[in-house]
């Protein structure tokens, strides 16, 4: 399809052309990729198991054998830590792609059609907007059974209204084009001409907000995590360590809690980077996007 | 000022169709998605089948979904949020002795935010493209690439546990948290009522960190905007004049770009103040503070519906108010806005 063609050239191909011209765009990608890369090898790279190995010291502060430090279980931080990017990944990648679609999808017919439902479906999304997003995810995630898919869900539903805002607002502008008139004119189906002719013309204002929305979703992801809505450990997964640490946190076991904090941090700026480069390419004079 | 009344009556009405929603909303993920909410609630305790029918009974859900609706909306208009399931007293009651503590965190996190965001946006435009518009600007994106649970644990760390300087939590110390009587709940306020400056000092020790926590997030996204509407406006005809006029470069920063870019900054109010409700979650579980966020996370431990239910209610009726107010504000302050 045209809308997907031009969703994976749009993003491959202008993020080729742009490092070239755009700073923020090359150190936000590079840290991106570094991120993938490391967890994509975690398995080979750890020098320790992070869930099974419990030999280390206790509590130890960082060293060379353990440069990270350990914890009360006696498992290497650096391992942990390593091993905890995949989780927040795969969680801010599906959420976003979940929500994309269907905040895409209600946007587009929204936008279309108008109307009632037009006017039924934006209040709804103004109103879960308005709401703050981290407390809807706490709710979902409190009455499903905890997982991967769980946060998925209860994280994407938190995007779709971002979603839904910017399409709409584009295909208001583009249903009044004259080429719109021209197809219609030709007799093209309402379903063509939403997929063929509109979408398409949706992305570029999409893929700006996506990469803002995967920085923001690993914060998210985080903070559930911390406040013990994540996956059930002991896999590895930052926040849920954060929270862990917490508890020698006010005897200065200082490390428990800053290393996983730091990896939080340098995902979530490098996607943060890349959301401004290609704001900045895109629309010079661009609005203020919602990040929170 | 007719006009305006029937705006504010115009948007009062706009607001109860969204406050319905997110009651719905959260109705339908409470009481439906679990199939039995009673068997959810109970589910992992020792209770015989006959406890949970009562409950059942109890909380009305033995009736179809459409009447348990109208009876909880029912309620919610007269007052009644349910009965907490954990401590068996009113939801109402429980959520109006936390309504001061998170209201009062939120008036301090704001306030931190607002300082922090207008002053180092509009230094960042009026030194735009140099070394300090920089170090700003990273600061401001960098504000909300870090987590703000582990900011807070950072600045406890820092300045609590190795320095000693702040408290690590709580909204006061035990002793005096034991002999408090407590007047509006509003402790910085309740010691300056009495007149106890000692009290006041101490209430307001415990809430810088936590305060300074919510506000640093804010105060990055704050910074942004004041930055780029300071960079548009610095730029117009009408900033040229009051320059060529003579005028001071301070004035004419304060007085004429900074005022008006201000303006904008009054819009987001609405969405920041929903930011800082969801950051209180987050904060209050930190900083132990007994606040409404925290209700929420420790009744959704507790897998108490009826105080799930009630605080989500208490936090939508928070941020539809404060749009209210804003846009009303927004109406008076920008004479475009027709109403």
């Amino acid at each position: 399809m045209l809308f997907f063609r031009k969703l994976f050239s749009g993003i491959f191909g202008n993020l080729r052309r742009a490092m070239g011209r755009q700073k923020l765009l090359a150190v936000g990608t590079t840290v991106v990729v570094i991120y993938l890369l490391v967890t994509i090898l975690a398995p080979w790279i750890v020098p320790y198991d992070p869930v099974n190995y419990r030999s280390a010291p206790r509590l130890a502060p960082p060293s060379l054998a353990h440069p990270m430090g350990t914890d009360q279980l006696q498992r290497d931080l650096f391992s942990r830590v390593i091993s905890g990017a995949r989780a927040p990944i795969i969680v801010a990648f599906g959420s976003i792609a979940l929500s994309m679609s269907a905040g895409t999808l209600f946007g587009l017919i929204a936008g279309f059609v108008g109307g009632a439902l037009d006017r039924a479906f934006s209040l709804t999304m103004d109103a879960l907007y308005s709401f703050p997003s981290i407390i809807l995810a706490i709710v979902l995630v409190s009455v499903l059974q905890p997982g991967v898919d769980t946060m998925i869900l209860a994280i994407s539903v938190v995007y779709i209204p971002t979603y839904f805002r910017v399409t709409r607002s584009e295909v208001l502008t583009i249903k009044e084009e004259t080429f719109i008139e021209a197809v219609e004119a030709m007799g093209a189906s309402r379903i063509r001409i939403i997929f063929k002719h509109i979408a398409p013309n949706v992305v570029n204002a999409i893929m700006a907000v996506s990469s803002f929305n995967i920085a923001d979703a690993i914060l998210t992801e985080a903070a559930l995590a911390y406040l013990g809505f994540g996956l059930p450990p002991p896999t590895p997964d930052w926040g849920f360590d954060i929270q862990n640490g917490q508890k020698f946190l006010q005897a200065g076991y200082w490390w428990l809690v800053t290393f996983p904090g730091l990896m939080i941090v340098f995902l979530s700026l490098g996607f943060g980077l890349v959301g401004e480069g290609i704001s900045d390419l895109l629309n010079p004079k661009r609005q203020q996007q919602k990040f929170g | 000022m007719d006009s305006l009344w029937q705006y504010i009556v115009q948007r009062v009405g706009s607001t109860i169709p969204m406050l319905l929603i997110l009651i719905t909303v959260v109705f339908l993920i409470l009481r439906v998605i679990p199939g039995d909410p009673a068997q959810a609630m109970l589910g992992g305790r020792n209770v015989s089948a006959e406890y949970i029918e009562q409950v059942r009974e109890k909380m009305g859900l033995n009736k179809p979904i459409p009447q348990q609706f109208i009876d909880y909306v029912g309620g919610l208009l007269r007052g009644d949020f349910g009965t907490s399931f954990r401590t068996d007293r009113p939801v109402l009651h429980e959520l109006m002795l936390r309504v001061p503590a998170t209201l009062e965190l939120a008036f301090y996190g704001m306030a931190i935010a607002l300082l922090l965001g207008v002053s180092t946006g509009a230094w960042a435009a009026v030194y735009s493209d140099t070394y300090i518009d920089h170090g700003l600007r990273i600061f401001h994106i960098g504000a909300f690439a870090v987590p703000l649970f582990w900011m807070g644990l950072m600045f406890q760390i820092i300045f609590a546990v190795f320095l000693g300087w702040l408290p690590v939590g709580n909204r006061l110390n035990a002793l005096s948290m034991a002999t408090f009587d407590p007047i509006t709940r509003f402790y910085t306020l309740d010691a300056l009522i009495k007149g106890d400056f000692q009290l006041f000092w101490e209430a307001l020790k415990h809430l810088i960190l936590p305060a300074l926590t919510l506000g640093i997030i804010q105060a990055g996204l704050l910074g942004r905007m004041t930055r780029a509407n300071m960079l548009e406006i610095l730029d117009k005809d009408y900033v040229k004049t009051a320059r060529s006029k003579g005028l001071k470069e301070r004035f004419v920063i304060y007085k004429h770009a900074l005022r008006n870019a201000l303006i904008p900054i009054l819009t987001v109010f609405g969405l920041q103040f929903a930011i800082l409700i969801g950051g209180a979650v987050l904060t209050e579980t930190i900083y132990a503070w007994p606040g409404v966020a925290r209700f929420l996370i420790t009744s959704v431990n507790a897998r108490d519906f009826p105080s799930i239910q009630g605080a989500i209610v208490m936090i939508a009726i928070f941020i539809t108010t404060i749009n209210l107010i804003v846009d009303i504000i927004y109406a008076q302050v920008d004479p475009r806005v027709k109403y």
